[in-house]
């Protein structure tokens, strides 16, 4: 019994090398820091202005000084690849970030208090997953300006419901758990038991969920910033992007293809890096 | 020796749970016990009679749902915030899980120092001192205090829960089936330690177990529980020299003896504990009594004082004691 106790938790999973087990569950792993790297790096390294249009205008793939081409004002596409990558993951971590402390504090709260607490709080959260999520985003957004400030709050008001539900489960097992109790009787608070006592065991399911939101997360941003109530030109971004080359879908599909691309593979990957975390932090899968 | 006096009264004790509508299980039913200063009470009763219920709304980790709860005279059933963390501090308990009961993610030092930090409000080079010290006294050493609890076995986790409700310097600890859980072989070795601690620092202790060879080693009284009821109090050697109630006899019979005395005939119990839900009329132990008659069947017996210091709740209880059947 005590080596499971050893080898579950992100540590145990880490200590295990259980992460990233498998060919595709590696390779998320990789496209993912990858992604992470050239929106941190990339811009550094590819120095060509994004937003500095030439007489160039539609230049191919592999033409000289633009390896991906331009696009439609001469604009060079590989600078705007690697700078777009930059909103779509700030937007897609921030608002998941969001997402995950709106979420996880509601849900915590919900579950380990119980009683009436406990139903105003999952009736709130209820009422926010009746709503399409995008239409809520959207509102959320178009009571602002658009821009990250916005964005964020609103796919992460929007993710915050499915979170807490899962915060919620997770906590309300721990608050009947012995130690909980015990800390309890030796006069801890509520708020101190909540960060020391039940968040802690809780945090392993909740991460992998947490990563799974990201996906979601980075979907959404895609999309919005597509319906132009994104990050707003002429910084470059994938999603506006794909909006703005669909003009051009039979001389120049790259402009549509490329961005579109990478937004699906970033999605997916992350998909894939949080089956991978519930896998290796889930408990039965150790025995 | 000594008055008594009392130092945990309970009275019309109440614990319900599932709510109000549908099927609503009266775990504890309207309890009277007083637990006196210094004494051990052994509260024994089979798997699901509530006795484990009624240890933790002692200490109200589970809160009753009527009834009070007095310490030292007090009451304390509705005491709230700080005054409350503060007079709690005195009343500890020893959990039966030895695995559920630590919080994982600590290390054995904080979980220990963790009531003394709290409700104490010791400083911590203080606290740092009382735990070193506890856990020299509950034989794990020092060193233990930066491990985890993973690292340890079952006997030595109880230890550790040992000193976490020591640490706070309580008066009254609930000892909630504290080794059931361990082998067989380390059982002995936990009971002493608990037992001597309990003694040297003259700590009250409500001892809560089915088994009655552990309950005879470590209590002075004996209070047996069936479907939420206490049904027999007595001092532990009236009660192991004959249970006036026939329930306890029964316990009793099952107990096996090593003595070259005749063995005492073995009386078995029939069917299960009945459901809390929807308990018996009458008596509620007249589904499995041998003795029972009509009169069991329609009118509930009240806990009566039967010899000094001696309750049964029955209507024909088994006194005096008989010779051997």
């Amino acid at each position: 019994m005590s080596e499971s106790t050893t080898t579950s938790g992100l540590r145990g999973a880490l200590a295990a090398r259980r992460l990233g087990r498998g060919p595709l569950a590696a390779g998320s792993w990789i496209v993912v820091a990858l992604f992470v790297l050239v929106a941190i790096a990339g811009p550094l390294l590819v120095t060509a202005d994004p937003t500095r249009n030439t007489a160039d205008a539609l230049l191919p793939l592999g033409a000289s000084g633009h390896l991906l081409g331009t696009d439609d004002l001469g604009r060079d596409e590989l600078a705007r690849m690697v700078h777009g990558a930059r909103p779509l993951l700030l937007v897609a971590f921030l608002s998941t970030g969001l997402a995950a402390l709106l979420g996880v504090g509601i849900g915590m709260i919900a579950g380990y208090a119980g009683g009436k607490v406990e139903w105003v709080l999952m009736r709130l959260m209820d009422l926010a997953l009746a709503f399409p999520s995008m239409l809520l985003i959207i509102l959320i957004v178009s009571a602002w300006s658009p821009g990250v400030g916005s964005l964020v709050t609103g796919i992460g008001t929007a993710l915050a419901p499915g979170l807490a539900r899962l915060a919620r489960a997770l906590a309300a097992r721990e608050a009947g758990r012995d130690y909980v109790l015990a800390a309890r009787l030796g006069g801890t608070r509520a708020p101190r038991i909540l960060v020391q006592e039940v968040l802690p065991n809780m945090a392993g399911p909740m991460l992998a969920q947490v990563v799974m939101t990201l996906s979601i997360a980075a979907g959404f941003a895609a999309g919005l910033s597509y319906l132009g109530l994104g990050i707003q030109p002429p910084t470059p971004d994938w999603g506006y992007m794909v909006q703005a080359g669909q003009e051009f879908l039979y001389r120049a599909p790259r402009l549509v293809v490329l961005p579109a691309a990478a937004t699906l593979i970033f999605v997916v990957a992350c998909n894939f890096v949080g089956d991978d975390l519930r896998d290796a932090l889930d408990p039965k899968g150790t025995r | 020796m000594k008055l008594p006096t009392p130092l945990i009264e309970l009275e019309k004790l109440r614990v319900d749970f599932g709510g109000s509508g549908g099927r609503r299980v009266r775990a504890v039913r309207d309890v009277d016990l007083t637990i006196y200063q210094g004494e051990t009470l052994g509260l024994v009763g089979e798997s699901g009679c509530g006795k484990s219920t009624l240890g933790r709304a002692t200490v109200r980790v589970t809160e009753p749902t009527g009834g009070t709860i007095r310490y030292l005279g007090a009451d304390i059933t509705t005491l709230r915030g700080a005054h409350f963390r503060q007079t709690r501090a005195e009343l500890q308990m020893v959990f039966q899980d030895p695995f559920g009961s630590l919080n994982p993610r600590r290390t054995v030092a904080d979980i220990v120092a963790e009531p003394l930090l709290r409700a104490r409000r010791t400083p911590r080079p203080e606290a740092r001192r009382i735990v070193d010290d506890l856990l020299d006294q509950v034989g794990l050493g020092r060193e233990a205090g930066t491990r985890r609890p993973h690292e340890f076995s079952g006997g030595q986790r109880q230890r550790i829960g040992i000193a976490r409700a020591l640490a706070p310097a309580p008066t009254f600890v609930v000892a909630d089936e504290p080794v059931s859980a361990l082998d067989v072989s380390i059982q002995a070795q936990v009971i002493n330690l608990l037992a001597d601690l309990i003694r040297e620092r003259g700590l009250t202790m409500l001892f809560i177990s089915h088994d009655l060879g552990v309950v005879r080693h470590i209590a002075d009284r004996i209070a047996v529980m069936y479907l939420g009821e206490i049904i027999e109090i007595a001092s532990r050697d009236d009660f192991f020299a004959g249970p006036a109630h026939p329930y306890g006899e029964a316990l009793l019979s099952s107990v096996p003896t090593l003595s070259r005395q005749p063995r005492r005939e073995r009386i078995e119990l029939t069917g299960d504990l009945p459901d809390p839900a929807a308990p018996p009329a009458g008596c509620t132990f007249h589904t499995r009594c041998r003795y029972a008659v009509d009169r069991c069947r329609t009118e509930a017996p009240a806990l009566t004082e039967v010899a000094a210091g001696r309750q049964v709740r029955c209507h024909f209880p088994l006194l005096p004691v008989k010779g051997p059947a």
